[in-house]
């Protein structure tokens, strides 16, 4: 089994999860803070959602 | 493929910004088309439509249904590399970005691309072709700095559900930004 290096946590397939989940969760305070750009935050993350899904495919 | 030393570097940029590229023509192309479209019923139609097709597409994601969707099924030929170092990797990024080359492994763009047509204002079509590009472009980057075994697709493989969850929970809390 690989060990766990901080480069391959950092790069690791999960991590680029999360990151698309963390902004998510900021366009989502952004819309409670009712600031205008939290719909460009939406459609930001919902298209890295719909690409990094596809990563399979390469 | 992608662990190959020719994909360090400036193949590797221009890989990423032909995805970005890609992506952005297929937005705006589902935007011209969708613009004409939207025109035969209120935002509120198309928004209901939007979330019933995304509850199917999530239960499909998850085998509980099993369907296919077009996709063009074809690997991409290695003749794409054929105009060099750096012009070969941006068409070739370039024809993965539009998301219409090969194989379709996720039902997530099936959603994405009718909410740009039916709802996305040109900035807004955009923004989701360049997060489209930068999702895919994000595999490519980790993947490469991940390992130099391909293990990144073994780790994808074995984390797929909880990294299916999670983008399933991020594209809904977009859509619900975009509609709310």
């Amino acid at each position: 089994m690989a060990v766990a290096t901080p480069q391959r946590l950092l790069w690791h397939p999960l991590a680029a999860t999360v990151l698309i989940g963390a902004v998510a969760a900021s366009g989502v305070l952004l819309h409670l803070g009712a600031v205008s750009a939290a719909s460009l935050i939406g459609w930001l993350v919902a298209g890295a959602a719909g690409g990094f899904a596809v990563s399979g495919s390469t | 493929m992608l662990n190959s030393p020719v994909w360090r570097g400036s193949p590797q940029l221009a890989f990423c910004l032909g995805q970005v590229l890609g992506a952005l023509a297929t937005a705006l192309g589902a935007l011209v088309l969708g613009s004409l479209v939207r025109l035969a019923a209120p935002p509120v139609v198309w928004i209901v439509l939007l979330v019933c097709w995304f509850g199917v597409i999530a239960v499909r994601e998850f085998g509980v249904v099993s369907f296919g969707l077009p996709q063009n099924a074809r690997l991409v030929p290695e003749t794409v590399f054929r105009h060099g170092r750096f012009f070969g990797p941006l068409q070739f990024g370039l024809e993965m970005g539009t998301g219409l080359r090969t194989y379709v492994t996720s039902g997530l763009p099936y959603v994405l691309l009718p909410a740009v047509a039916l709802l996305a204002s040109p900035v807004a079509a955009l923004v989701a072709g360049v997060g489209f590009g930068l999702g895919r472009s994000l595999m490519t980057s980790s993947n490469l700095r991940f390992s130099d075994d391909n293990s990144w697709d073994l780790e994808f493989s074995l984390y797929e559900r909880q990294i299916k969850t999670i983008l399933m929970v991020a594209f809904a809390t977009g859509l619900w930004l975009v509609m709310s």
